[in-house]
């Protein structure tokens, strides 16, 4: 008996082993095949998705309004407004959240590749699929990134029914949503969308101020008003914005106000006012500049010589050629270039120069000679 | 006029078959570099618009590939996106025709294409 039990006992747990090994096995198997199935469930109802949201997408990229034959009406517009049709089994997976988030993605990327009509007719197919209303949801809640989307959706899609949203959130605290707003309300509202200038509290980054010079190049110009109260305004960036505005659309009218610049305690502001002078040239500033060089910055002061290049007369011979003992190795070589630019009489000074023959001067020389061939 | 349409964005694609097919001409579509390739060795086109950025082989390497080997007898229009004027520049180097930039209009590049289509049937 005792024989028999021990044997039953050896016996029995290699099977009881195995056995729970199997279920283990044949478990594994079965969540695999279903898991399996599922995604290709997924994947089928997903490729359907995308067959479904794509021809809707085509059909408005390709959408021509009926002409009514009478080319009044058409130029008027005044008849009702026709719209993309869409079908109702979109209609039907419009209730899916999931769907609405792909077809919204879809018809992003694809206004993104195209323009005129076609880009018209994909925010008219935005608005009428009420992906607006998604867009808006996004935007009450407190994540910031997606408040930022938002916003750069609003403006992207041309959503002009939610433009005036834009105002709250131009001087928002966070710096990436203040970006997306201030450059949406320049999609809507052209250079008038500048006026958030005015009352903007925080500093406006480099690479914001080059996102908003971006929208604006894309403008038709215009004479916008407004820079003569930013180029006074406490927030020195706006300062800074306001003097490339100034620089870049040649507001020559504005040439005093650039001159009050120079007087401004900040250096980075200073170094832009002199950098504009470049634009606007004008003999005035020059003994304006004259009297500056010793008060500024190494930089402000290579940036004066800059634009004494272009500006500077007979006159300033005697201020640039002391300038070719300076220590500042950039300071000589721009002097030299403006000695150089100010004509027979500056080229004459600087040949007649006791250092010309020695190293670096002379190489500078050779190089500015070079240059001028 | 037979064009081989290379862009590896599924809509992309689609949305460029779309337009020139309703102009009567024979599309054969590649979603990336390598087919591309392939079907320009296949079946010759007479013209090819390649998106830049796609898998496998870029569109500047088709633009050296079939410019290299067929010449002036398959032109080749550039597909960039904006700021890409360094790109655009290289591809005129390596012989492409043309070039249009994203976003652009369907109708334009439908314009476009059908000029080209009736210089080559002269």
């Amino acid at each position: 008996m005792e024989l028999i039990s021990d044997f039953s006992s050896e016996a029995t747990w290699p099977v009881i082993m195995a056995s729970i090994f199997s279920v283990l096995i044949i478990g594994l198997v079965v969540y695999i095949v279903i898991y399996q199935h599922f995604i290709r469930l997924r994947n089928a109802r997903l490729a359907r998705w995308d067959s479904i949201a794509e021809s809707l997408i085509m059909e408005a990229i390709f959408f021509e309004k009926k002409s009514t034959k009478d080319p009044m009406l058409d130029a008027l517009d005044i008849l009702e407004h026709e719209e993309v049709r869409v079908p109702k089994r979109v209609d039907n997976l419009m209730k899916d959240r999931a769907f609405r988030r792909r077809i919204m993605d879809k018809i992003v990327a694809a206004k993104r590749n195209v323009s005129g009509t076609a880009s018209e007719n994909l925010s008219s197919l935005f608005r009428k699929l009420g992906l607006d209303l998604d867009i808006l949801n996004m935007l009450s809640t407190s994540v910031w990134y997606k408040q930022a989307t938002a916003l750069e959706l609003i403006g992207f899609m041309k959503l002009a029914s939610h433009q005036h949203l834009m105002g709250q959130y131009v001087d928002d605290q966070s710096g990436l949503i203040r970006m997306e707003a201030q450059n949406a309300i320049l999609r809507f509202s052209g250079f008038e969308g500048l006026h958030f200038l005015t009352r903007t509290r925080y500093s406006l980054s480099e690479w914001q101020q080059i996102k908003l010079l971006d929208e604006l190049s894309h403008l038709p110009h215009e004479d916008f008003k407004g820079i003569n109260d930013w180029l006074v305004s406490e927030n020195d960036t706006v300062v800074i914005l306001a003097l490339k505005l100034t620089r870049i659309y040649h507001r020559f009218e504005l040439f005093q106000e650039v001159l009050k610049c120079l007087d401004h305690t900040n250096p980075e502001v200073r170094f832009h006012a002199i950098s504009v002078l470049k634009a606007l040239p004008n003999p005035d500033a020059v003994p304006v500049l004259v009297q500056l060089f010793p008060r500024e910055t190494v930089s402000n002061q290579i940036e004066i010589l800059k634009v004494l290049q272009d500006i500077a007369s007979d006159t300033e011979i005697g201020f640039l050629s002391e300038l070719l003992y300076d220590l500042e190795f950039d300071i000589r070589k721009e002097a030299t270039r403006a000695l150089f630019k100010t004509g027979p009489a500056g080229k004459e000074v600087l040949s007649q120069y006791e250092g010309a023959d020695a190293y670096p001067l002379n190489r500078i020389i050779a190089h500015v000679r070079e240059e001028d061939r | 006029m037979k064009i081989l349409i290379a862009e590896d964005d599924e809509l992309m694609l689609r949305t460029l078959e779309f337009r020139l097919k309703r102009d009567g001409h024979k599309i054969t579509l590649a979603r990336d570099g390598k087919a591309a390739l392939e079907a320009v060795e296949k079946d010759p086109p007479e013209m090819i618009i390649t998106d830049i950025m796609m898998p496998y082989s870029t569109g500047m390497e088709i633009v050296g590939s079939v410019k290299q080997k067929y010449g002036d007898k398959i032109k080749v229009m550039i597909l960039s996106g904006m700021g890409q004027e360094n790109v655009i520049l290289e591809a005129f180097r390596l012989g492409a025709d043309d070039y249009i930039t994203k976003p652009f209009s369907p109708n334009e590049l439908s314009v476009r294409i059908n000029r080209y289509a009736l210089a080559m049937s002269k």
